[in-house]
């Protein structure tokens, strides 16, 4: 073939070029630490990496949407057991009453302090996390009016933990605090026969506050579960989250040490194609001619 | 017998033929650089001989050399091939040029993307969820929402500016395309004069080669010339038809129209406007164009590759693509409006006191203008004021325990049986399934209206439907209602109660129920808490959605975009390679071509030198007929 000038340098420029495209992707890929910089980079790789991105969002979510339930979950426990020490002291208060050397006026002071009881009892039911009651289901006024008014509902106020997934973070409390038989109408009954002194009454407050024990013991084993749940889903989420994590990286970033040695190898070729075009283009007869 | 001075008129021949040698070689040298420049080789031709009689037979001197012709050195099989070639690559650089672009504007994958603006949009939604009250919450998903739609906006409109920019690169090949036409025509004319009197115009033809190299860049182009008589005849074709024919040429024009660019045909965007001849005035006959007929044929014969078919190709895909951004914004808008409207907000209101959460507009079908959904996606102005309004509650979203919903029609009682998680409207959906045509209802807002149907009297007695007493299925705690209901007002149905009126639902007792938007934040990964009719969601007020959109053939919307992405990217390399496989095919026709036309200098000092010295010899023969005509003119005769 014969070959010319132009030809020459028309064909170093090329190769020029296609060298410097070779280093400028390894440098963006450096730089950026990502092998995907755009979807033609790797179109499989890109969908897989959105398709990443979206179950990492997810799952963070529902890992933030589990420490939310576990603190609502953990604070419930605690008012819970609060309540139970004062109906364990309403207890001791009814065993002693039903003495038969308490005088009618030792059993009036003493309405007075399970009054106190039930008013700290009423308190504590209106417990909030944020904005919400955790005692009043799904509703969002406050739930104890005083006195044996409850407004609250037995609706679950669930969190979503997973694909469809949803835990509820509370428990229909209507029972303990609603109606006949809730907390709040045992103690009301209890200050009245302490007031009136109604003896037999009072014999059947003791059973009424042992039933409310039982009741309460019931409500956090039931919410020990639900928190022992939510702790399990937790970990599981976490675990989940460092595989995705691990995945996206595979799919989507750069391997450093790779891409440094074909980077070092590029710019080797690139000023050997330097040196080269240098040496080979300006020489012609002409330089040698007399 | 020829002339005593026949010697000197050999070498005056040989001294005017290597100067004019040493010109052409001069010539190339000085166009060394000149890449469309030919290469110029001057025949020397033997000069025609003398012959005449001499003892007897005849003899035959030569009387020396002439420039017989100035040749270009050119291949016009490797320049056909060349601009076939040069006409693809033409076509794969501005696709490659069109996707990068696009890629751009997707900016996939990357922390400031749709995807991830997406992504946030639904956790948001699931934040709400969790705490319905708290009035950060409802900012935070009111706030993500006009990022979202202004990111929608944001894309449609650079897509239009897109679309903008290569309408008016065709615009502006096509204009270059006509003055090529017309310039390769003048010179036509000088050609066909300069070899009507003998001459080798090889420098007007090299710029007429250079022309339609150029013009290979835009089209796809293919070269007939004929010869009659002393001057040959060219023409220059795109698609078969004549764009230059002799000393005539025909124009194309592309005018893009205003709102009506594409047909969508079979799903597919058709460009309404393509490029079409505008004057045509070479004359009739096979290769003669129709007026406004497209510019090629779509059928592989030309006028298919080449920087205006790059830039066309890419106008449709831009349109294609302005429709599947409208139609993602279409699906999100009208899934959230659907479920926004059923939920219940902050004010115990239904669905935002029954505004939409997003507004948007439809662009007609055959529009890919920036007037579609993407381009106008907005939060509706009562949201974007108070985001209370926005409808976190789910009425029916309560949980309902296992049990037995009962209702009575008339004396008889219906009963079904109720699994926990269900929801008011699945349970009422069982018990109508129980009493075919026995009452119809209707949930909306917080508000459950039951009406009778059996009960033919005029008007309707309200008192022939209620729920059994013995209903253990908690439906009147769904929603937030008490287990024990208070006296319910004339219209309100309760377990016991007549049925026929309406149940209304305490908004203080609904609104920490978040369900209604953790239905929302659910649309990430499928359209399953959609009602649909056939392939598209019910939309409040009885407006028409978008019929068929193909958002809500996939999975979810994130499916959908993953695969509008990976597809632009499949395309994108595609173009790559097929950009870089033509730069290599093209590169290597150029580098052959040079072969043929380029000029070396090695070649030009070399000749330079056979030139240089034959002139000498030349000379030299001067000064010995000299010297033989002074032995002949003074040391012969008797006058000395």
């Amino acid at each position: 073939m014969r070959i010319t000038n132009i030809m020459m340098s028309q064909n170093l420029l090329s190769n020029l070029e296609a060298v410097q495209t070779t280093v400028q992707k390894y440098q963006n890929q450096l730089a950026s630490g990502k092998k995907i910089n755009q979807p033609a980079d790797d179109p499989v790789g890109t969908q897989l990496t959105l398709g990443l991105k979206g179950a990492l969002s997810d799952n963070s979510q529902w890992q933030a949407n589990a420490s939310q339930g576990l603190s609502v979950l953990q604070t419930t426990n605690d008012t819970l057991q609060n309540m139970m020490q004062m109906l364990q002291r309403a207890r001791t208060l009814a065993v002693e009453v039903n003495n038969g050397t308490f005088t009618a006026a030792d059993r009036a002071t003493t309405a007075d302090e399970v009054q106190q009881i039930q008013q700290e009892v009423g308190s504590l039911a209106n417990t909030q996390v944020g904005d919400m009651y955790i005692f009043s289901g799904t509703s969002s006024s406050q739930p104890w009016q005083g006195g044996a008014n409850w407004t609250g509902n037995a609706g679950l106020v669930n969190i979503e933990v997973g694909k469809g997934e949803q835990i509820p973070i509370n428990a229909d409390f209507t029972g303990l605090f609603q109606g006949t038989g809730s907390i709040f109408n045992v103690l009301s009954g209890f200050v009245g026969d302490l007031k009136s002194n109604n003896l037999s009454g009072l014999q059947n407050d003791l059973q009424n506050i042992d039933n409310q024990v039982q009741s309460f013991t019931a409500k956090e084993a039931e919410l020990g579960a639900l928190t022992d749940r939510v702790q399990t889903v937790q970990k599981n989420l976490q675990q989940s989250s460092t595989n995705l994590s691990q995945n996206l990286s595979t799919v989507q970033d750069a391997d450093v040490a790779t891409v440094i040695t074909q980077l070092t190898n590029a710019q080797n070729v690139y000023q050997a194609a330097l040196s080269v075009g240098a040496r080979y283009i300006q020489p012609s007869l002409a330089d040698y001619m007399q | 017998m020829p002339s005593t001075f026949f010697g000197l008129q050999i070498a005056a021949n040989a001294l005017a033929a290597q100067q004019a040698a040493v010109d052409v070689t001069g010539h190339n040298i000085a166009n060394a650089s000149n890449a469309a420049y030919t290469r110029e080789l001057p025949n020397f031709v033997a000069a025609t001989p003398y012959t005449f009689p001499s003892a007897g037979h005849y003899l035959t001197l030569g009387e020396g050399v002439n420039i017989g012709s100035v040749t270009r050195a050119r291949d016009a099989f490797v320049d056909a091939q060349y601009r076939n070639q040069n006409s693809l690559l033409s076509y794969w650089t501005q696709q490659q040029d069109g996707l990068n672009k696009i890629q751009g504007i997707m900016n996939e994958p990357s922390d400031s993307s749709l995807a991830s603006t997406l992504n946030t949009f639904w956790s948001d939604w699931s934040t709400l969820a969790n705490n319905a009250q708290n009035s950060a919450a409802r900012t935070t998903v009111q706030q993500q929402s006009v990022t979202l739609a202004e990111m929608f906006n944001q894309m449609s409109s650079q897509i239009s500016a897109l679309q903008t920019s290569y309408e008016s690169a065709v615009s502006t090949g096509v204009a270059q395309v006509n003055s090529i036409a017309e310039q390769v025509s003048q010179l036509n004319v000088q050609i066909n004069k300069a070899e009507a009197g003998g001459s080798n115009p090889n420098d007007l033809l090299d710029r007429r080669d250079a022309l339609v190299d150029q013009l290979s860049q835009y089209y796809q182009v293919s070269v007939v010339q004929t010869q009659q008589g002393a001057v040959t005849h060219y023409e220059v074709q795109i698609g078969g038809k004549d764009l230059v024919n002799g000393a005539n040429y025909n124009t194309l024009a592309f005018n893009p129209a205003a709102n009506a660019d594409v047909n969508w045909t079979g799903g597919k965007p058709v460009l309404a406007q393509d490029v079409s001849w505008a004057s045509v005035t070479t004359p009739g006959g096979p290769a003669q164009p129709a007026v406004n007929a497209a510019v090629g044929s779509g059928d592989g014969s030309g006028g298919d590759t080449g920087s205006i078919k790059g830039n066309l190709d890419n106008l449709t895909k831009l349109a294609g693509l302005q429709k599947k951004y409208d139609d993602m914004a279409q699906g999100i808008a009208d899934a959230v409006n659907q479920l926004q409207n059923q939920g219940i907000d902050m004010y115990g209101q239904a669905g935002g006191s029954g505004q939409s959460f997003f507004t948007y507009n439809t662009a007609a079908s055959s529009q890919y203008s920036s007037q579609g959904a993407a381009a106008s996606l907005q939060v509706n102005g009562s949201i974007l004021h108070d985001p209370n309004k926005i409808a976190a509650a789910d009425p029916s979203g309560g949980e309902i325990t296992a049990g037995t919903a009962s209702l009575q029609v008339g004396t008889t009682a219906y009963s079904v049986n109720v699994t926990a998680g269900e929801t008011l409207a699945s349970v009422l959906n069982a018990l109508q399934k129980q009493v075919p045509g026995a009452f119809t209802y209707t949930i909306s807002g917080n508000q459950v209206t039951i009406n009778n149907t059996t009960d033919t009297t005029t008007p309707p007695s309200p008192q022939s439907i209620s729920f059994g007493t013995g209903d253990t299925s908690n439906l009147w705690q769904i929603a937030g209602l008490q287990t024990v209901p208070p006296a319910p007002p004339a219209s309100s149905v309760a377990p016991g109660h007549s049925a026929a009126g309406t149940i209304t639902v305490a908004p203080s007792d609904i609104q920490s129920n978040g369900a209604n938007a953790q239905s929302i934040a659910d649309l990430q990964n499928s359209w399953s808490p959609l009602q649909f009719a056939g392939n598209t969601p019910v939309l409040p007020g009885g407006a028409a959605a978008n019929s068929g959109n193909p958002v809500f053939a996939a999975v979810s919307v994130s499916d959908y975009y993953g695969a509008l992405v990976s597809g632009i990217g499949v395309d994108g390399q595609q173009a790559n390679n097929m950009e870089t496989n033509q730069q290599t095919l093209v590169n290597s026709l150029s580098n052959q071509r040079q072969s043929v036309s380029g000029v070396s200098l090695d070649q030009e000092m070399t000749n330079m030198i056979t030139y240089q010295k034959s002139y000498t010899a030349a000379a030299r023969v001067v000064t010995m007929m000299d010297d033989m005509l002074n032995t002949l003119v003074t040391g012969m005769g008797i006058t000395r």
